[in-house]
């Protein structure tokens, strides 16, 4: 008897389950919605007077190019760029038409081409290694609206899956000025050979190279440890990884450069640095490199010796391309006063030797009054050459316009204010 | 090297016809709907009435420029055609194709057999691990997609052939054939020299040598018998005459050396075929090709006039 009752029971609660029809967990069909959604991020997207800034990846490894946008209501969209893949690596504009569409999502799609922003989906690589036919950057042109408001908009691409932002622009911002900008903010951190930049966490330091790739290579000075590639994009302020990274415990993706622009300054963490060269004359005496005099840069004496070398060795060896540097001569083990020109095809040069020892930000040099084969010759022949070297014998401050990426440094006698010298790597 | 890889072919996806091959379709009422009325705010609101006037009326056609992934091969990486282009090789299209047809064979001619959508790609479809490219596809007669549009260049009309219009008629014969079928002859005539997979190694000369106007021609038999076709009517008689001259000389491979004698005829091949193709025009459906030929390339001569 007991039984039955409970089967009794049982049955009783499913059939009453049964005849009760579910509650709509929405107010409207599905396609109601897709359809309210696709007005909504229409209206968001045109609703930005001065457009919006597009923070593109093509994929989760390539570097960042930020992109400019203006959705119009006429169904065309207005970008521009400067980048590589721009013509003559330089501001361009170029439209196309945009949708928003029901597809995987609230899908924007961009479905006519322009040259800005279809290069990087294109199949045909920009970069022309044939290797690559087929691929090419591996972007999207298609994108599935993730998250949106009036100010931002969040982005994933529909085939490489890649998080795109959008930042509503300000009305005020020219978007030529602002990409300018951009530039400025790239060649202040990464022209030129940009050096490696050093994070210090604790005990833990690593160096970012290949900034200039905008694909940072971050390796951890330990051992065993391997290098980590991490996609960043320019900013106003700064650099942007493409996703957050972890170093020590510590989740970082927003770097802004300092006032002294001598680190990037993590914005989540400010204890966290990307330091450039804090030492300028250490950051000289460790680069086997080759510095060269900026002939533009230099003071009233020192130029004054420079056009005399100049037009003495156009004189007596009728030389073409004439430079003086500052080198560090491996097979020599010294520092040299080098000069160099060509007579044809021939590549001359001629090194006087010299001693430099350094201090923070500080080098001392001293004429050793010693030289190579062709040094000797020179420094006999050439006129105001030995009178350079005795000129340059003396202790200089080093300072440079962004010691992140030390691209120009002027020594400036420290007892004669008015005697300085400007030198670049090439 | 690089031709020795990317050579072009055409792949026709021969799914279950659209159309019937038992009975006629009749020309009925649009099957997309042509009182949708265009945005007048629109950016492109000029060119989609110009396309609705001279596609989408007379021809029950849409004539897709917008890329639409979803309609597209999600295998490959595929980017849009510009606008300009697109507006480009619209005018041309209707030019070189629609109206060479109309003008021949009759206005009714491509309302009752001509596909119901066209689709404009930018890019090429890449295969790289054959070193292949698509040109073009037809699907079931009802789609023929067109790739390689950003490369549009109307001043060169050999290019415009090779990438486009060959591709068309190439298209086009295959809806043809798949709503009346060819001579079973013609199947037979290069029976056992057909290669699919390895057709795209062959050099020209090599093909012609063996009866083909086209490596691709080589692949399989619906492929030369289309091949035939779109070959005759976009090349001029230099360029037709210069294939019979190569399929009557000896073969060269890709290093330039003299093959070994196939022991075919080749140009008495391809005449053979192209006869019968003619004949199945005429017959099937009351297509003078010569006519039609003349018609296009005069037609290729006139095409600065039309893209303004």
């Amino acid at each position: 008897m007991k039984k039955i009752h409970y089967i009794l029971l049982i049955l009783v609660v499913f059939l009453s389950a049964c005849s009760k029809t579910e509650d709509d967990i929405f107010s409207k069909s599905p396609a109601e919605r897709m359809s309210d959604a696709l007005e909504t991020d229409y209206n968001l997207l045109t609703s930005a007077q001065n457009g919006w800034v597009m923070e593109y990846f093509a994929n989760p490894q390539s570097p960042g190019y930020n992109l400019l946008v203006k959705f119009q209501t006429s169904g065309q969209a207005v970008f521009a760029a400067s980048n590589e893949y721009t013509e003559k690596k330089a501001y361009e504009t170029d439209s196309c038409l945009f949708e928003m569409i029901g597809d995987d999502g609230p899908v924007l799609t961009f479905n006519t081409f322009n040259k800005i922003m279809h290069v990087f989906s294109n199949p045909v690589d920009p970069n022309g290694s044939s290797d690559l036919d087929g691929y090419g950057l591996q972007g999207d042109y298609e994108f599935i609206v993730m998250k949106a408001d009036a100010e931002k908009i969040i982005l994933r691409g529909k085939k490489y899956r890649t998080t795109v932002i959008m930042t509503k622009l300000a009305e005020n911002v020219s978007w030529k000025s602002y990409v300018d900008g951009l530039d400025a903010m790239n060649s202040v951190l990464f022209a030129g050979n940009a050096p490696k930049l050093t994070m210090t966490i604790g005990r833990s330091v690593y160096s970012f190279s290949n900034g200039s790739s905008h694909v940072f290579s971050a390796l951890k000075y330990a051992a065993n440890s391997t290098a980590t590639d991490i996609p960043f994009i320019i900013t106003p302020t700064g650099i942007r990884f493409y996703e957050p990274q972890d170093f020590e415990g510590n989740e970082v993706q927003y770097f802004d450069l300092d006032d002294e622009k001598l680190s990037l300054v993590s914005v989540e963490n400010p204890d966290i640095k990307l330091v450039g060269q804090d030492d300028l004359a250490f950051y000289f005496m460790s680069t086997v490199k080759t510095w060269f005099f900026v002939p533009d840069e230099l003071s009233v004496n020192v130029k004054t010796l420079y056009n005399q070398i100049v037009e003495s060795c156009v004189a007596k060896y009728n030389a073409e391309n004439v430079k003086l540097a500052l080198k560090y001569y491996p097979t020599r083990s010294l520092f040299e006063l080098s000069l160099t020109f060509d007579t044809g095809q021939t590549k001359n040069e001629g090194n006087l030797d010299l001693i430099i020892t350094n201090s923070k930000n500080s080098l001392t040099i001293l004429d050793k009054g010693a030289a190579d084969v062709n040094g000797v010759i020179y420094r006999a022949d050439v006129a105001g050459l030995n009178e350079l070297a005795t000129l340059l014998s003396g202790s200089y401050s080093l300072t440079t316009f962004a010691k992140i990426n030390p691209q120009i440094i002027k020594l400036t006698d420290k007892t004669d204010a008015t005697t300085w010298i400007s030198i670049k790597l090439e | 090297m690089k031709s020795n890889f990317l050579k072009i072919f055409i792949i026709t996806l021969l799914t279950i016809s659209f159309f019937s091959c038992s009975k006629e379709d009749e020309f009925g009422a649009s099957i997309f709907d042509t009182t949708d009325s265009l945005d007048v705010n629109s950016a492109t609101y000029e060119f989609d009435t110009w396309l609705k006037e001279s596609y989408l009326m007379p021809y029950n056609l849409d004539f897709r420029y917008k890329l639409q992934d979803v309609g597209s091969n999600q295998d490959y990486n595929l980017v849009p055609t510009s606008l300009p282009k697109a507006q480009q090789m619209a005018k041309i299209v209707k030019y070189l194709w629609f109206d060479a047809y109309g003008t021949v064979v009759g206005p009714d001619f491509l309302k009752e057999n001509g596909p119901r959508i066209i689709h404009l790609i930018g890019s090429p479809a890449y295969n790289p691990i054959s070193g292949t490219i698509l040109l073009g596809t037809a699907e079931g007669g009802l789609k023929v997609t067109l790739y390689r549009c950003n490369e549009l260049d109307p001043t060169n009309v050999d290019q415009l052939n090779d990438y486009y219009f060959k591709t068309m008629h190439h298209e086009f014969a295959h809806i043809l054939h798949q709503k009346r079928n060819y001579p079973v002859e013609f199947g037979l005539i290069s029976k056992g020299n057909y290669n699919p997979l390895g057709w795209q190694y062959k050099t020209d000369s090599e093909a012609a040598t063996l009866g083909f106007v086209s490596p691709y021609a080589g692949s399989e038999k619906h492929e030369d018998f289309v091949e035939i076709i779109a070959n005759y009517l976009v090349k001029s008689d230099d360029q037709w005459n210069s294939i019979l001259e190569m399929a009557s000389k000896p073969g060269v491979d890709y290093y330039r050396d003299t093959l070994s004698d196939d022991g075919i005829a080749g140009e008495i091949v391809i005449l053979e075929k192209l006869a019968i193709a003619k004949k199945w025009l005429k017959d099937s459906w009351s297509i003078d090709i010569d006519t039609l030929r003349a018609e296009i390339q005069t037609r290729e001569k006139h095409i600065g006039e039309i893209i303004n």
